[in-house]
């Protein structure tokens, strides 16, 4: 069995070092992650979507699949729990919900995926190098994982990413992180201007 | 996350299927036999098009024993495996587990984010509130059903 491997090292570097216990402070220009950006994919209306549609909105991102079984339901309900304590000002921050499975994740299965949570979520997809080419911007790493049945599993980057209002990535988190931690980054950015 | 407990007295008087403790748990009290409790068994909902889930439910130990949990089959899905999440520096992957321990005196949580049975090729749509049976096998020989509840995609917990 051969397993697809995507940009793997600089990823798990990268976001292994992102795990924070405390409310995080607003980071200076020199304290943002320096990848990540905008992108093109199709969105679960079969449209295309760019980052830079958002016009000014901050957004969150994480990279998962809608078979993904346990992680992608526990990394919403975190971000739903972080929504909701920034309250009315985070009403229109969307999630991007970026899929690594595009052999399954169509737009159609993303649409029904995404209107399963309470909470604006932008379900993403793409052909294998466009997808490829988001997860090397942000440092994101997945691989498909056979199982010896029709099914398969996707191992892949775990973190949330905290985009601001210009688009560019301000933090990132653990997809477990407490919801208090992400709420005080989606705060910081809503704070900013464009 | 496993998540392995001290046997308090709630749960000795749970496992022991004692009317007035058990009748305010019907999900343990369902799974209770020989000294091993089973307890909040619930699923996550599947569709026509993502045919995956996953199950979720507390196992109590209340013998002398380790007792080892070996398989779990769930009615209407092909494939029902035990499966870890590790953290690999950033990069989740789950792990088949071959059996999950469960020690003397003892009780472990599948929790979301955490150990959980993943539910494969699921034939017919598991809907919101919805039962599924699910089997237990332990290594004693001894198996266990217990009736699982569907909950939304979203749910963190059995309630």
């Amino acid at each position: 069995m051969t397993r697809s491997v995507v940009c793997v090292a600089l990823a798990i570097a990268a976001v292994s070092g992102c795990r924070r216990t405390e409310p995080a402070p607003q980071p200076g220009e020199a304290d943002r992650p320096p990848f990540g950006g905008d992108f093109t994919l199709t969105d679960q209306d079969n449209k295309p979507f760019r980052l830079q549609d958002l016009r000014g909105r901050p957004a969150l991102l994480f990279f998962g699949y809608t078979s993904c079984p346990d992680m992608c339901p526990v990394t919403m309900s975190r971000i739903v729990a972080a929504l909701r304590l920034v309250g009315a000002p985070a009403r229109d921050v969307p999630t991007l919900f970026v899929s690594v499975d595009p052999k399954r994740d169509t737009p159609a299965v993303l649409k029904e995926y995404v209107a399963s949570f309470s909470a604006p979520v932008i379900g993403l997809t793409g052909t294998d190098e466009e997808i490829g080419r988001v997860a090397s911007a942000y440092h994101a790493a997945y691989e498909i994982v056979p199982t010896g049945t029709k099914n398969y599993l996707v191992n892949h980057t775990s973190a949330i990413f905290v985009i601001d209002r210009g688009g560019r990535l301000y933090r990132y988190f653990k997809y477990d992180e407490k919801p208090e931690t992400l709420a005080a980054a989606l705060r910081a950015v809503l704070r900013e201007g464009p | 996350m496993i998540r392995t407990h001290c046997l308090g007295a709630a749960l000795v008087l749970l496992a022991a299927g004692l009317p007035a403790a058990a009748q305010h748990d019907p999900a343990a009290r369902r799974g209770s036999d020989r000294g091993i409790v089973i307890g909040d068994a619930w699923v996550r909902e599947s569709t026509a098009t993502r045919t995956s889930s996953s199950g979720y439910l507390r196992i109590v130990n209340r013998t002398d024993r380790p007792v080892a949990l070996v398989q779990v089959s769930v009615v209407g899905a092909a494939g029902a495996q035990l499966h870890a999440i590790v953290d690999q520096e950033g990069r989740t992957e789950m792990r088949p587990l071959s059996r999950l321990t469960i020690p003397a005196n003892a009780s472990v949580d599948l929790a979301p984010g955490g150990t959980h049975i993943m539910l494969t090729d699921i034939a017919r749509p598991l809907a919101v509130g919805r039962m599924v049976e699910m089997r237990l096998t332990f290594d004693d020989g001894g198996t266990r059903t217990v009736r699982a509840v569907v909950r939304p995609l979203s749910a963190m917990s059995v309630r």
